[in-house]
């Protein structure tokens, strides 16, 4: 029989690290069935350990806390873990409860003891397993402390059955409470079939509490629904709140007795918190963390692109003198994969480091704080935190963004979030804005790709602005964030995480850029030995160039854009392989912007040009698998080409707008 | 008094919360009877921070008018 063992506890306690360094691997990356929050699974030894989604509570209100639930109560876990943080035990403790609730073996694990011990806390470990009935192992995960520990108690529960029958236990709550539930027990028991008998004190407590998908379930088999009725007769209303309270009752009793907490600690997070969420400073301070982000992931990344430009114009160099001249194979190599592919390759530095930069951002804790700055922004747009913490993914990649709306409680808010994220620049957008940028204005770039991405931000407001006004009216939905103490990324975390978003990217570039760029670079050689100029591309660029024809933008523009509509590392790529026969000393940035513009134009104008087309390169369709998934989500065919036609027209107008302001006629 | 109207960094007891607080903004501990203190706004002057049961969490300052504090 197989073994398996769900890992739960709240948000940010530390359990990806307990996932990580228990089952000694990164795990499988997968979705939960039929919907996309993220699905992680490992291997503890012969034990598959499942990794639920990090949770509060398990409402069935929200979409995560639905998934952790009914993994436990369908999927029949044999042992739960829930990790705890040492530090703000009070508030796990209730997650604790409601899992005791369900009445399954349990362990938990009492992380991050370190940063408690650090802040003078005492725990009685010993005691605090007695008062709540089951085994509790402390540890310092990302220092490896207690680790083998609780590998040990996890096996122990598996084989032991009387430790394992001890944590299913139930904690009893006040007379009165207990009184109810028992009530409601046996009205259960009279009705009900075997697989609601087997959790019957769990599903007694939800019938009290009102739960709707409880009663959904209970109702759809015989004399559910008076099971339902006869409970309402007894209930005042209130047991939702009492039982919610009585739990933090038996909480704060074992606190009590258990937890000592020096009294007004100053903490470096309560410093940290006067500066980052200062009433002036704040805001200020977080523009300039947004800047300085984007500075960095430049500056660092620059000489690490220019020495893969570098090694593959090396690679150039040594086909082109080892291989015939006129042989097919050196041009699809030289003019495809190095001059092509090679282009996007160039830019995997940037990407990484930009992932380096998120990832430590959502790591030390700022971005909770950043959702906190702005959440008044959000909700003036009728949008909530979840919808900015979407947004602040979408500079990564837009497809997992618009699946993280998934989280999200409300319809309406959670349409127009996935309607407006594709306006935040992703990381494959980056590569054109370099490449333009850097030789447009040499100077200034980061500034330059700066400005694209706070324009891709404010057009993302004004388009939920008007989504949520004019197209979905509702309620927003109500609004909560823990503002969590900031933990100081560690390198090895860091890192994984980095590399986790990075390996998307690279099976991007791998397959689905790979096979434009080989399609490409036949177009480009079609009819066998043609000119660039009569190419089987250069006729589909031609074909296209008169709808771009206002814009001033030539067939190679026009390609540009076309193919980069499949994804937009392929715009970057196309360029490559066209211009790959012309040398230019400064590079392919100068090349593509003398190929940009149909008609000659002035060089003050030049800038605008450019400029304008980056805009569009921001605002039209992501790629192809952004639509993808935007269609997944909103299952509306309708709503995906709202998605693709609101780009392409907004990002046309701009373009044309920037080009009148800029001269570009003139 | 709401608890939107607690002035900054004064401590207060939760003596009644409407039934429009969802299950979810209850499981984060806000329960009658538990101390509860307003440490400040964002600086657009909404959510609010609080700290309850001795962590920092946000609310909006139209969840936090749904919830009666007396001062202590």
């Amino acid at each position: 029989m197989s073994k398996t063992l769900a890992l739960i506890g709240n948000p940010n306690v530390g359990k990806t690290v307990v996932f990580n360094e228990l089952t000694g691997e990164m795990g499988h990356v997968a979705n939960w069935p039929g919907v996309t929050v993220e699905k992680k699974e490992g291997k503890m030894d012969d034990i598959n350990v499942v990794d639920l989604p990090g949770v509060y509570c398990l409402s069935p209100a929200a979409i995560d806390e639905l998934i952790a639930r009914n993994f436990i109560i369908k999927d029949n876990p044999n042992v739960i873990v829930d990790i705890l943080d040492a530090t703000n035990l009070e508030r796990n403790l209730y997650l604790a409860f409601l899992l005791k609730e369900l009445e399954v073996p349990i362990v938990f694990v009492l992380n991050l003891m370190d940063a408690a011990k650090d802040r003078g806390i005492k725990i009685d470990v010993q005691k605090l397993s007695e008062l709540i009935n089951a085994p509790i192992v402390p540890t310092a995960a990302i220092k490896g402390e207690g680790i083998d520990e609780a590998r040990e108690m996890i096996k122990k529960i598996f084989e032991d059955k009387k430790l394992a029958e001890k944590s299913t236990r139930p904690i009893k709550y006040s007379k009165e409470l207990e009184d109810k539930i028992n009530q409601t027990m046996e009205i259960l028991g009279e009705y009900t079939p075997k697989f609601l008998t087997e959790k019957r004190r769990w599903v007694a407590i939800k019938l009290l509490e009102g739960d709707k998908e409880v009663q959904k379930e209970l109702t759809s088999i015989s004399n559910g629904s008076k099971v339902i009725e006869e409970v309402k007769n007894f209930c005042t209303g209130t047991e939702e709140f009492d039982l919610a309270g009585e739990r933090y009752n038996k909480i704060g009793e074992i606190i009590k007795q258990t937890y000592i907490r020096k009294k007004d600690v100053v903490t470096i997070s309560d410093i940290l918190d006067k500066v980052f969420l200062h009433k002036y400073f704040g805001i200020p301070i977080f523009l300039l963390i947004m800047w300085g982000m984007f500075e960095f992931t430049f500056r660092v990344s620059a000489p690490l692109v220019t020495l893969v430009e570098y090694l593959l114009g090396l690679a150039g160099q040594v086909f082109e003198a080892i291989w015939p001249e006129d042989a097919w194979y050196l041009s699809f190599v030289n003019d495809g994969l190095i001059g092509g592919f090679g282009a996007v390759l160039g830019f995997v530095p940037l990407i990484f480091m930009m992932y380096l930069v998120l990832s430590f951002l959502e790591d030390s804790g700022y971005l909770s704080r950043a959702a906190f700055n702005m959440d008044r922004l959000m909700y003036k747009l009728g949008l909530h935190g979840r919808s900015f913490v979407s947004m602040i993914l979408g500079f990564g990649c837009n497809i997992p963004a618009v699946m993280s709306c998934r989280a999200i409680e409300s319809e309406e808010d959670r349409l127009t979030t996935i309607l407006v994220n594709q306006n935040i620049s992703c990381g494959a957008r980056l590569p054109v804005y370099i490449l333009l940028g850097a030789f447009m204005w040499p100077g200034a770039t980061g500034t330059i790709v700066f400005s694209l991405y706070l324009l891709g931000i404010v057009i993302a407001i004004l388009m939920a602005l008007f989504f949520r006004k004019v197209i979905f009216k509702g309620e927003a939905a109500p609004f909560m964030l823990e503002l969590g103490d900031y933990r100081m990324p560690t390198a090895k975390y860091t890192g994984i995480h980095m590399w986790e978003r990075g390996r998307e990217f690279i099976k991007k570039a791998g397959l689905i850029i790979f096979t434009v760029v080989v399609l490409l670079w036949l177009l480009q050689n079609l009819p066998w030995g043609t000119e660039p100029e009569n190419s089987a591309l250069a006729f589909i660029g031609k074909l296209f160039q008169p709808l771009f024809a206002p814009l001033n933008w030539s067939w190679i523009a026009a390609v540009g854009i076309i193919f980069g509509f499949l994804a937009k590392e392929v715009v970057v790529a196309a360029f490559g392989l066209i211009l790959s026969g012309q040398e230019d000393p400064e590079g392919l940035g100068s090349l593509v912007v003398g190929a940009l513009p149909a008609v000659g134009v002035a060089a003050a104008a030049l800038p605008a040009l450019v400029y304008g087309y980056l805009v569009f390169v921001l605002l039209y369709t992501p790629c192809i698998a952004h639509l993808g998934a935007v269609y997944k989500e909103t299952g509306s065919k309708k709503w995906t080409l709202v998605s693709a036609t609101y780009g392409i027209a907004l990002g046309y107008i701009l373009a044309l707008i920037i080009n009148l302001i800029g001269g570009v006629y003139f | 008094m709401k608890l939107s109207e607690l002035p900054f960094n004064t401590l207060a007891k939760i003596k009644s919360i409407d039934k429009k607080v969802t299950t979810r903004v209850v499981a984060m501990g806000i329960v009658l009877g538990t101390d509860i203190k307003v440490i400040r706004a964002s600086p657009l002057g909404d959510p609010l921070e609080l700290e309850v049961k001795n962590y920092n969490l946000s609310l909006r300052k139209s969840v936090c008018k749904l919830i009666e504090v007396e001062r202590i």
